[in-house]
Parts: structure tokens; sequence; C-alpha cells
């Protein structure tokens, strides 16, 4: 499978955030995920690695200047 | 007819050259015949005729276009703002549902086409598996409504969890060694996506001995035979001439498949 599961690593925990992410871009404060069929969301994290074999990529979330970790389901908002 | 509550989307998988196209026209018909409104799903990439042996003189617009197209991705994500939402971006909707030019329907029996590999190096099939899966979980069929898919040859699907949104599998096989291989290994990855009916259908029989050896050897690997198609020279015919199959000979064999799945 060539679309991405997304996990992101948090205090050693790791969660899969989004499936079938088909595209990546950095943008203001992180990392702007989309799926195929158009879902996009906005993770205030870096990559920390991407394992093209699997499929696979983690995140880390970001902690200078943005403490909070509870997720945000909204479209482009910031997590 | 009676309310359909069991198999309402079946895929049609099994090697390449099988017969699985053949099988799908002869079920989608015979369905439509018992009174169901049926949906043939193209999940298959590579396999251009499916609208012929149907009987249409069409194929729909790939439902890949309705996310941006393949070649389209970039230029479309490359915009400030993410791709807009469309029909797939809802969790459920009905067949009445999908925009007139990306199926196409007669007599009762519709046809939407998930995406075609057009251009060499053009890159894999991906897109297309995750489109079929995601296409199959978000259908919500009326109750007379049935879906038969005519999957890729092969198992790489199971690879892209496309038989995690289907009800049932029936295996089309053909009298040789690689076929009955394949067969076992489509029950086994069907079973453990959670798919509740595994089935084969034999096809290109040429006597009742081959059958019966096709049927011993299925059936000690677990799978439950329920119909078998004859090595007809029309069927043969048909394909050669890209037109559906005459069905005179074929009421009886495919009759019991009928039964079976409904």
């Amino acid at each position: 499978m060539c679309l991405a599961t997304v996990f992101i690593e948090d205090d050693g925990q790791r969660e899969r955030v989004m499936q079938d992410v088909a595209w990546i871009k950095p943008a203001d404060g992180g990392i702007q995920l989309t799926t195929l069929l158009g879902e996009s969301k906005l993770f205030r994290a870096q990559i920390e690695s991407i394992d093209l074999m699997n499929s696979l990529i983690v995140l880390k979330r970001m902690t200078i200047g943005s403490p909070e970790k509870v997720p945000v389901d909204q479209k482009d908002k910031p997590v | 007819m009676k309310r359909i509550e069991n198999n309402r989307k079946i895929a049609v998988c099994g090697k390449g050259g099988s017969g699985k196209s053949t099988v799908v026209a002869l079920l989608a018909r015979g369905l439509r015949d018992k009174g169901a409104h049926v949906l043939v799903v193209d999940s298959d990439e590579s396999n251009p005729g499916l609208y012929r042996v149907l009987g249409f003189d069409q194929r729909p617009r790939p439902l890949l276009e309705l996310v941006g197209g393949k070649k389209q991705v970039f230029p479309t994500f490359s915009d400030e703002a993410a791709p807009g939402e469309s029909l797939l971006t809802r969790k459920a909707f009905r067949v009445a549902d999908l925009p007139g030019d990306y199926v196409v329907e007669r007599d009762g029996i519709g046809l939407v086409c998930v995406g075609k590999i057009l251009q060499s190096l053009e890159g894999c099939a991906c897109p297309m598996g995750v489109l079929s899966r995601e296409f199959l979980k978000r259908l919500s069929l009326q109750e007379d409504e049935m879906v038969v898919v005519d999957m890729e040859a092969g198992v790489e699907h199971f690879g892209r969890g496309v038989e995690t949104s289907i009800d049932s599998v029936l295996i089309v096989t053909e009298p040789s060694f690689d076929s009955l291989e394949l067969a076992e290994k489509i029950s086994a990855l069907a079973v453990e996506v959670g798919v509740e009916r595994v089935w084969a259908v034999l096809n290109k029989i040429g006597s009742e001995e081959i059958a019966s050896r096709l049927r011993e050897e299925l059936e000690g690997k677990n799978i439950n035979v329920i119909g078998s198609i004859g090595y007809e020279s029309e069927i043969f015919e048909a394909g050669l001439e890209g037109r559906p199959v005459r069905r005179d000979k074929l009421e009886t064999d495919i009759g019991s498949t009928l039964d079976q799945v409904l």
C-alpha cells in the first residue's frame, strides 16, 4: 500500500491519527496531511520517520510554544 | 422480491483469465432477473472491457476523477486550499446519489468504474484500491439493491483491504493447479479479514469428471462450491467479440450459484 498511515508520537506513546494519506505538506506551525478522499488535518508536529516499505509515517508532536495535546478534528485547525 | 439481507456486496475474485468478468456479468443479469437492482463495480484497474461484457456502449467516468484524478493530484493539492468535499468524503451515500456521468445504467444493472492504469510509469494502483474500499464501505444499499464487484486478478486487493468492505467472496476457479492454489489463498485471506461467506464457482468445465476433481480439491480446502459453468464456445466467442454472453445454455449453469447467493 503506497498511501500512508500516519502516527503521532507523544510522551513515548504512538497514536494512529490518519489513514490513506496521499499528500503531506509543511504548513504554518506543523504538517498538513490530506487523504486520497480529500480529508485534511493540520498537526502541530514534525516528521520523525517515513517508512516507505510499510507506508508508515511517524510525526512527533512539537512542544515549543504549543504544549497542548488535545487532538482537534476540525479541518485545517492546528492540532 | 424479498428483502435482501445477506450477501449484498459480493466480490468476484480469482486468477487472471479464470472468467471473473464473465461470471460478474452472468451473476448481475441473473440477480437482476430475480428482481434485484444490481450495481456492478469495476475494481480491476487493467481489464478494459467489462462495460462491453455487460452490454454498455461506453464505460462511465472513473470514480478516481471524483477525487481529482491521479494525474491531477499534485496540481489540485498544491493550491492553498485542501481538496474540496465530494460525494466520497461523505460517511454514507446511496446509489442514487452517484453523479450521472459516473454511472451507466440499463435494464436494472448499473456500472461504476473505479479507475484504470492508462500510461506507463504513472505509478501503482494503490489509490484505486483505497477508492474501491472506501466506495464500497460508504455505499448504503436500499433493500432491493445488490453490488457485484469485479476484482483485479490475484490477491493484491486483500493487501489494500478492499474485502473489509464486502459481505461475500466468490472465487472463480478454472481447471488448473494455479487456480486451485490461488483459490485456497483467497479463501484464507478472506476469512482473515472477516468475510463470512466464501464460495467457489467452477468455470471452463469440460466434463463431469473434471468438475468432480475440482470439487474434491476445493472441498478439501474447505471451500464450498456453489456452481459450475461449462466450457462453452459461446463464452469464448463473446469474449473474442467483446459482447455479452448469450445465456440460453448457461441459465442452468448459473442457476445454482444464484440460488446460493440469494
